[in-house]
């Protein structure tokens, strides 16, 4: 087991070194690849569940392309939100403001921006088309911790989202553009991967009889929030925004766990009075 | 007389348009109706949008607007198939769906970008 665990420390710490793909010259971020095929194992997951969830395939793959507009927009407004403090400096100083904007619109995105962008258009799919919003939840709800499994491994290819400084457990990011190359740091991202995918298999397999899409829904929220919260004390990338010494992600994670318990409370006695 | 007899006395053309309004409030149980003048034009919109995604994707400076066309596109493509699946929604949707990948794959490099800002912002400090 420790012989086992030793190889793939050695494996992750020499694969950290590459960021990049290489295909006869054409240059490919491994962030990018892995996001897609993150979106593409959430896309068969939610196809595979459609049939329990009573949607039609045609209606769940509209929605996951609605999911995907939501997690690009959502998770680039709520970036730009994090930084917003900086941005007037930036565009009075940038020498080349297109540059600006190119490196602004193209990369940088935070994930609880990304989530509820894919539920405010989940949201719109159910309401424009008429389909139950309750089912879409069952469909998808699974699928959105199995990408983000795939995106964190993404991510540490790319060396961003990285950990603390840390000797003992640390890898070296010696190509990545962001992580500083000669600082040992703790691959907070592998310990996101791995946790969302266990969330992943719990409300695949463990809760698999489960029909209520929005009790799904509340677990993933109330098992994935606290964990992000965690983690983010292990976080070393400070840009993202703080305050009150909690992270702008710890602080989303509060204010989805108590607007997720509200709204469970609100309708269980909404359930018990109708009974 | 009864129905079925006032039915057939009618005129056949007047029986198939009757036959033919009933069959389309049977297809629809949500309640959801087709346009379909208005799924014809998102559906060329998106085929459009879908075509100038791609082109910006290979330009250096326009690549960038690409990403907003393709989204734009795709939402369009999804109205017009839903309302009226054509040829024409089908091909909007393959080119918006084939510009986002692109995007996705080659655009999106969250490393790139938050080194950048970080490095401007902590010059301006």
């Amino acid at each position: 087991m420790l012989a086992t665990m030793a190889r793939a420390w050695i494996l992750f710490s020499f694969l950290s070194m590459f960021p990049n793909l290489m295909i006869h010259n054409i240059t490919l971020p491994l962030y990018g690849i892995m996001i897609f095929l993150g979106c593409l194992a959430g896309l068969f997951v939610a196809l595979g569940r459609s049939r329990r969830a009573a949607i039609k395939k045609e209606d769940t793959f509209y929605a996951f392309l609605f999911g995907i507009i939501g997690l690009i927009v959502g998770g680039k407004l709520l970036y730009l939100l994090t930084i917003s403090t900086e941005l007037p400096a930036l565009f009075r100083n940038a020498i080349d403001k297109f540059e600006l904007i190119r490196v602004l619109l193209t990369g940088g995105f935070v994930f609880f921006g990304s989530l509820i962008g894919i539920f405010g258009m989940l949201v719109g799919y159910s309401w424009a088309f008429k389909i139950d919003f309750k089912k879409l939840l069952l469909a998808f709800t699974p699928a959105i911790p199995l990408a983000q499994s795939f995106g964190r491994i993404g991510c540490f290819f790319a060396g961003c989202c990285h950990g603390i400084k840390s000797e003992a457990c640390g890898v070296y990011f010696l190509h990545s553009a962001v992580a500083p190359p000669n600082i040992k740091l703790f691959p907070v991202q592998l310990i996101e991967a791995f946790g969302t995918f266990l969330i992943f298999c719990l409300l695949h397999f463990v809760f698999r009889q489960v029909q209520d899409g929005y009790f799904l829904f509340a677990l993933y929220i109330f098992v994935y929030a606290p964990f992000r919260f965690i983690l983010e004390f292990w976080r070393g990338d400070d840009l993202r925004g703080s305050l009150f010494r909690l992270s702008t992600s710890q602080w989303i994670s509060l204010l989805l766990i108590l607007v997720v318990s509200v709204l469970w409370i609100y309708r269980s006695r909404n359930s018990i009075r109708t009974e | 007389m009864n129905n079925q007899q006032q039915f057939q006395q009618q005129d056949p053309i007047q029986q198939q348009r009757q036959q033919h309004a009933y069959q389309q409030s049977q297809q629809t149980p949500n309640g959801y109706q087709p346009q379909p003048q208005a799924a014809g034009g998102l559906a060329i919109a998106s085929l459009i949008l879908g075509i100038v995604s791609l082109i910006f994707l290979f330009l250096p400076v326009l690549g960038y607007i690409g990403i907003i066309t393709a989204l734009v596109g795709l939402i369009l493509a999804i109205v017009a198939r839903k309302q009226q699946p054509t040829g024409i929604a089908t091909a909007g949707l393959i080119l918006n769906i084939i510009a986002l990948v692109v995007v996705t794959i080659v655009f999106i490099a969250c490393a790139i970008c938050v080194s950048e800002v970080s490095r401007i912002a902590q010059q301006l400090r």
